[in-house]
């Protein structure tokens, strides 16, 4: 054992002991001291609050309102049958709780307004959107921007899922890349079954290279996935006029 | 002249007989919706009111709003 693994309890040493070998002591130590936001409990969010903890990230903070519901169980696999009408956010922690009991987790019961947004975005050091809507994606935007924080999106309906991650001073804003599709949304989410796991696991991998200093952070690049097909097609995007849709 | 455009979506490329088209106008004459496309043109996003012109090399994908 390293010096650095010597911060791991015995018990997180063999818990990570297939992903020590691939990010080191010390990468498991950055996972460890690193705290993530979760905006949104739903399909997305629950692949990533998944793995966001079964991987040892210290802290993970997580909002949503909603409670479950029969038809969230066909794609949301944090939660079964006998949770239904119970807060999202509640079950969730119990769920997350059993799968990893290292991780500190904070769930927050809560619609996402600004005022929510601003307490939690400033003391994370990654963002990761699992929304539903665009409103509400950029009023995220709006914050994570504020405080310079790395916001990873992602999109989902049918068989088809967008990705990319946003980073003030390296990227465009979410607001400025997506313009004119703010209208879209707020409708019943229709969606096949593997499309928000499938996102939501690349959502993770994006928060990993991040939080580990890693490969390259999907920056100016939107990934495409067609479940079709199945196709990944990766876009660099340009924006050239973005200070009056970015700055407050 | 005419303005060629990729839809990724269904990974063909569409030849439309104009000389300059509107956003607007062009996701309207492939029937697909402004709020749920992105337009590229030369990488660049451009948005509803923009034109393409000839020659440009024009990209559109689906986005999508869900959770």
């Amino acid at each position: 054992m390293s010096v650095e693994c010597k911060d791991l309890s015995s018990e997180e040493f063999e818990r990570y002991s297939r992903q020590i070998p691939v990010i080191g002591c010390e990468g498991q130590l950055r996972l460890k001291k690193s705290r993530v936001l979760v905006v949104g409990a739903g399909g997305l969010g629950s692949a990533v609050l998944y793995y966001l903890v079964a991987a040892g990230v210290g802290e993970v903070v997580f909002i949503d309102d909603g409670v479950v519901e029969l038809s969230n169980l066909q794609r949301q696999v944090l939660y079964t049958t006998e949770d239904i009408g119970e807060p999202k956010v509640l079950v969730a922690e119990k769920r997350l709780r059993a799968l990893n009991p290292h991780v500190k987790l904070i769930p927050v019961k809560a619609t996402v307004t600004e005022d929510v947004l601003e307490k939690y975005v400033r003391e994370v050091d990654v963002v990761v959107d699992a929304l539903d809507n665009w409103e509400t994606r950029f009023i995220l935007d709006k914050v994570a921007w504020r405080y310079w924080k790395p916001l990873v999106h992602a999109g989902v309906g049918e068989y088809y899922g967008q990705l990319t991650v946003v980073k003030r001073g390296v990227t465009p804003c979410l607001r400025c890349l997506f313009k004119g599709v703010e209208s879209g949304g707020r409708g019943r989410v229709v969606v096949l079954a593997t499309t928000p796991g499938l996102l939501g696991l690349l959502e993770v991998n994006e928060v990993f290279k991040i939080l580990l200093g890693v490969g390259e952070p999907l920056y100016n690049k939107i990934l495409v996935f067609n479940g079709r097909k199945p196709s990944l097609d990766i876009i660099e995007v340009k924006v050239s006029e973005c200070r009056d849709v970015c700055e407050d | 002249m005419v303005v060629r455009v990729k839809i990724l979506e269904t990974n063909r490329e569409v030849k439309l007989d104009v000389k300059q088209i509107t956003v607007r106008e062009l996701l309207s004459m492939l029937g697909l919706a402004v709020s749920e496309h992105i337009v590229l043109k030369n990488s660049e996003v451009v948005t509803e009111d923009d034109i393409v012109e000839d020659n440009s090399e024009v990209v559109v994908f689906t986005v999508k709003s869900g959770g």
